[in-house]
């Protein structure tokens, strides 16, 4: 058994180292050079096997590091040493002349990867292959959007930076989906989550013998074989990070514990809850390692309880919490990129609830973590335990957003309905953000080009160049337009992801019995394939507003007004004001909700109807992750009175600001919609002053309306708070804070909007939490 | 011709509200909405709700929405004028025609007070039904002081008794206790205020007689009435040793209280008179939470039942 140490905590240190290291040096990848050295070895053999043969290269090969005051082990900051930083001055002058050239047409932008969708670095973590630091790269960007104002749009700027400033590597890397070395595809599971739970039940040992005498009653295959050298590599590896623990662990007993219990679960079943929790992290690395990125860790609560029932004993409740939040800190570290997810809660297989010790543990440590990532998802069912309830809304009262409520009740039945089984259909988790899938039991979700659906794109193909008759001869045209936007997706190819990868083929569904790698059809489901809509609350305040002036007052023709709002509503500043403050908002509760609720009920519906019970399942997604301001900056001047670049609406959300009659008001809008036919994602944020947590009334008041929320159906909601800083960034810049709602003893305004007194006493109550 | 119910003649009862406020925390138990009543008899020197004061409609203006476009100015020079390209009104000059408001472009200016009928409520508050029911929630009237629409607030009382829907009363005190006595019935909890306690500072900080305030809280006490006492606490003013003294002795005198609420002094409501053209409030300091934590101490240290929300 484990030896038990007296236990002292380290998790203050660990916050903090890890947020050093977050703000370290810039680092610098080994993984390509080391891939490319295996290939150029391995020329001339069948591409399976060399792409095992590079993955058991990199994992000999990569540096194995132990960190201070971890109390679970393993990092891929070994493969990513830290390099100097080019001094501030020669990056300056570098990307002024980039941009430069760019001005004068001598240099084009850059159009791969995902150069398509606007800016990437957006994301709120450095690029993979960043050569400059986030936060100086943002400088850099600002001061150039400065000197070349008006010559060159600010979004083109700062996406022509992000792509520049990235290191160059020697080995002819491709980019975009997928890299290539010698003209080898490197193609890693990604963006799902992986069968740790398989991994923890039986061990890696197992798992080998499992391999082999599939491997043996087939000779000939190639996959069987690159199994094989996947899971030997995998062995060794955990037994040389074992070593590298035991050697620190002289001096550190953490570490030591770490060393016995990875030398322990390199080929063995976990004895308890620690080497449960090593095993699962430890191959959480490797994943991550091969250049895996937002994989989940899937439903955690369900397999790690089992082995926290067998010695929860021998932990006190602050050390149980103290060892999860380890896991959640390190998915911290640097070039771990971070949307991963990880989900509790909710029905099992069979169809009992599955709440656990091990799903309060998450919510205690998600307290203590500090950090955004991973996304906590919880799955709620109906008469959800009062301790959970309270749990989750102490959890909640954090302020990081986290968990995000998730509705067993709404997604259960719709997975069931586009043809999975009960049991799979209970056996759901959301991977990066909140996209959902089955547990580890597909290759991930399908891409199709162009499958979103872009609803002030296709308000502005429907009235190009017509006049209608009447408001509702236009909005019947839109929902045939946005129908034949939908059915054009059918015969359309999905994206097939070049290569293979047997340690993601390993741990998905059905490889091991099919005999064939996941990227080759080998899972047992099929891909969800995502039809995102986007700009929903845009699209309806556009409805509204050219039904108001067009249709109803008569004081513009279409075209007239369209004319204008080509213009960018130049010179039209009076009517665009009072095109915005004269027309109602989606997100009220309000009549034009009507209009959002038809154009959501048909976008779903005709999704579901692409489904004709194949193996591959359509599915509708309405989340944006920061697609709300970077597809914003692609979109010019839209009827309802937004203009050239600023974001469109986040998600089934109302227009940023528009939504000022608060959260019950809110949630009345979105509750309209019907929600049977979503499948794919959904975020939804209510935005709360922190000062609602003042009082016992008020945290128990928040509980309720999350609670009323989703016993009505709501299928989706996170919390977010409005922040001090925020407030106080809004007077500076308006503009980026279009949206945030404040109450005003008696109102709900938009912040931005009022008087220079009533912000300040707005602030300085949100500073005291009154 | 058939003569109307009282269900009908309360449905059709109008009144004179400024707000519906959804989502309220802090004015009774659970998830509330809150009405205000237009209309107060009183002058609290630290009003929180200045819109709620005058029993007329008026004109509010907020400046920061406002791009000095001038089109108010067109609609009604009486009123409006540009003074260097700013924007300027002279409130005394308003006659409430309201043409203005018709013109501005962004709404930056607006009329306080609109006139509904207690059925046009109802349906406004009963949208929210399911956080009521959830919550232990319900339905606030509040002010202005409700109890100046005595009619309005019976119909609407009565209407959301006959939808189970809970109500609380906020009120001052400061009216005909034959209000009190009508309402009593339907009033769940009446969030019953006490201001000052001493008679003679009473009429200074608040601008009426005390006496028929503590005589009807007795009243209603002796009625059976659910009364949370709430004493707003402005710094300078009533943050006296003797009137906590005076509350205590209050809430040892009436033991049916659910409690005595102190309710800390913040400056909104200077905010809010600027955008009203009223004499601008006097502002007082903000007390920081150590601060209004000892009041709380030392009134529950003086035998008081203190409620904390």
């Amino acid at each position: 058994m484990v030896s038990t140490i007296s236990y002292v905590s380290t998790l203050e240190k660990l916050v903090d180292h890890t947020r050093e290291l977050q703000f370290g040096k810039i680092r610098k990848t080994t993984f390509y050079p080391l891939v490319a050295e295996s290939f150029k070895q391995t020329t001339g053999q069948e591409s399976e096997l060399r792409r095992a043969l590079a993955f058991k290269h990199l994992l000999e090969k990569v540096e194995k590091v132990a960190l201070p005051y971890e109390k679970i082990g393993g990092s891929i900051i070994g493969m990513w040493p830290e390099v100097e930083q080019p001094p501030y001055e020669e990056q300056y002058n570098q990307a002024k002349q980039h941009i430069q050239g760019m001005v004068d047409g001598k240099v084009q932008p850059q159009t791969g990867g995902f150069g398509l969708f606007g800016r990437f670095a957006m994301m709120a973590r450095d690029h993979y292959d960043s050569s400059c630091e986030f936060i100086r790269m943002q400088t850099i960007i600002k001061h150039l959007q400065n000197e070349f104002h008006g010559q060159i749009k600010d979004h083109v700027i700062a996406k022509a930076l992000e792509d520049f400033f990235v290191f160059k590597y020697e080995s002819d890397r491709g980019v975009g989906f997928g890299y290539s070395f010698s003209g080898e595809a490197w193609y890693a599971a990604n963006h799902m989550d992986l069968a740790y739970d398989k991994v923890v039940d039986k061990g890696w040992g197992a798992m080998r013998a499992e391999a082999a005498a599939y491997a043996e009653k087939n000779p000939d295959s190639t996959f069987y074989r690159s199994c094989l050298i996947t899971l030997d590599a995998v062995i060794a590896y955990i037994k040389e990070y074992a070593a590298v623990y035991l050697k620190s662990g002289e001096t550190n007993a953490d570490h030591l514990r770490i060393g016995k219990a990875l030398e322990w679960v390199a080929t063995e079943r976990p004895r308890g809850f620690f080497e449960a929790l090593q095993l699962t992290w430890i191959t959480h690395i490797i994943a991550n390692t091969q250049l895996g990125s937002a994989l989940s860790f899937g439903r955690f609560d369900q397999y790690i309880n089992p082995f926290y029932q067998i010695d929860k004993d021998s932990f006190s409740q602050e050390e149980a919490v103290e060892l999860v939040a380890n896991l959640l800190i390190k998915v911290n570290e640097p070039k771990m990129r971070t949307v991963q997810s990880i989900i509790i809660g909710g029905y099992k297989r069979n169809g009992e609830v599955g709440y656990n010790d091990v799903t309060r543990l998450v919510l205690r440590a998600s307290q203590k973590a500090h950090f955004p990532y991973p996304n906590v998802s919880f799955r709620v069912t109906k008469n959800l335990p009062q301790d959970l309830v309270d749990l989750a809304i102490d959890t909640i009262k954090c302020g990081h957003g986290m968990p995000m409520l998730v509705n067993d009740e709404i997604w259960v039945p719709n997975f069931e309905r586009i043809g999975h089984t009960p049991e799979d259909a209970r056996d759901y988790y959301n991977m990066g953000c909140v996209e959902m899938l089955i547990n580890h039991a597909s290759a991930g979700w399908g891409m199709v080009m162009g499958a979103g659906i872009n609803y002030p794109g296709i308000l502005q193909q429907t009235m190009e160049g017509k006049e209608f008759g009447s408001f509702d001869e236009l909005f019947n045209a839109y929902l045939e337009g946005i129908r034949g936007a939908v059915r054009s997706l059918k015969d359309k190819e999905i994206m097939r992801f070049p290569g293979y990868d047997a340690f993601g083929s390993i741990l998905l569904d059905g490889c091991l019995e099919n005999g064939k790698d996941m990227l080759h059809d080998g899972t047992r489901l099929g891909h969800h394939i995502a039809v995102g809509g986007s700009g929903l609350g845009t699209a309806v305040d556009s409805l509204a507003a050219i039904k108001n002036v067009v249709f109803d007052t008569s004081q513009y023709s279409l075209q007239d007004y369209l004319a204008i709002v080509d213009k960018n509503f130049e010179g039209q500043e009076l009517l665009r004001r009072s095109v915005m403050s004269r027309s109602p908002h989606y997100g009220n509760d309000g009549e034009v909700d009507e209009f959002a609720r038809t154009m959501f009920n048909t976008m779903t519906k005709e999704v579901y109807d692409l489904n004709d019970g194949g193996r591959n399942k359509w599915v509708t997604s309405y989340f944006s992750y920061t697609g709300a301001t970077s597809q914003g900056e692609l979109t010019s001047a839209t009827p309802d009175g937004r203009l050239d670049g600023e974001p469109i609406s986040d998600g089934l959300g109302p227009c940023q600001g528009r939504d000022v009659s608060g959260p019950t008001k809110l949630m009345a809008s979105l509750l309209k919609l019907d929600y049977r036919y979503l499948t794919g994602a959904l975020a939804t944020n209510i935005k709360v002053s922190p000062s609602l947590f003042s009082t016992q009334g008020g945290t128990k008041a928040l509980a309720n309306l999350l609670m009323t929320y989703l016993e009505e159906g709501g299928p989706q909601v996170q919390v977010n708070f409005v922040k001090k800083e925020d407030l106080e960034d809004a007077k500076i810049n308006p503009q980026k804070h279009q949206d945030l709602i404040v109450r005003v003893a008696g109102f709900c305004a938009t912040f931005i909007e009022l008087d220079d007194k009533l912000q300040n006493e707005v602030i300085s109550r949100t500073e005291h939490g009154d | 011709m058939k003569e109307k119910t009282s269900g009908e003649q309360d449905a059709g009862t109008v009144g004179r509200i400024f707000n519906i406020q959804y989502f309220c925390v802090h004015d009774g138990p659970g998830i509330r909405t809150t009405v205000f009543l237009k209309g107060c008899p009183l002058r609290c020197l630290w009003c929180h709700n200045p819109e709620g004061i005058s029993r007329e409609k008026h004109l509010s203006f907020a400046a920061a929405k406002c791009i000095n476009c001038g089109a108010c100015v067109k609609a009604c020079p009486a009123v409006h004028r540009m003074v260097n390209g700013q924007h300027e009104i002279d409130w005394k000059a308003c006659t409430g025609k309201e043409a203005c408001i018709a013109a501005c472009v962004t709404k930056a200016l607006d009329v306080v007070g609109k006139d509904v009928t207690a059925e046009q409520v109802l349906q406004d508050v009963m949208r929210e039904k399911r956080y009521y029911d959830k919550s232990e929630g319900g339905v606030t009237i509040s002010g202005g002081e409700p109890t100046m629409q005595p009619d309005f607030l019976l119909a609407l009382l009565r209407l959301l008794r006959q939808e189970n829907v809970p109500t609380a009363l906020e009120t001052s005190g400061f009216c005909d206790y034959k209000v009190y006595e009508r309402a009593l019935p339907y009033v769940d909890l009446f969030l019953y205020d006490c201001k000052e306690t001493d008679p003679e500072q009473h009429k200074r900080l608040v601008g009426v007689e005390n006496r028929i305030i503590q005589e009807n809280l007795r009243k209603l006490h002796a009625a059976g009435a659910n009364i949370l006492l709430r004493c707003p606490i402005v710094p300078g003013l009533n943050d006296r040793d003797d009137h906590f003294r005076h509350l205590a002795e209050i809430s040892k005198e009436l033991p049916n209280l659910r409690g005595v609420e102190l309710l800390a002094y913040h400056k909104l409501g200077a905010a809010k008179a600027d955008r009203m053209g009223l004499e601008p409030q006097k502002e007082y300091e903000a007390p920081p939470k150590e601060v209004s934590e000892g009041w709380n101490q030392k009134l529950s240290e003086y035998g008081a039942n203190v409620y904390r929300a």
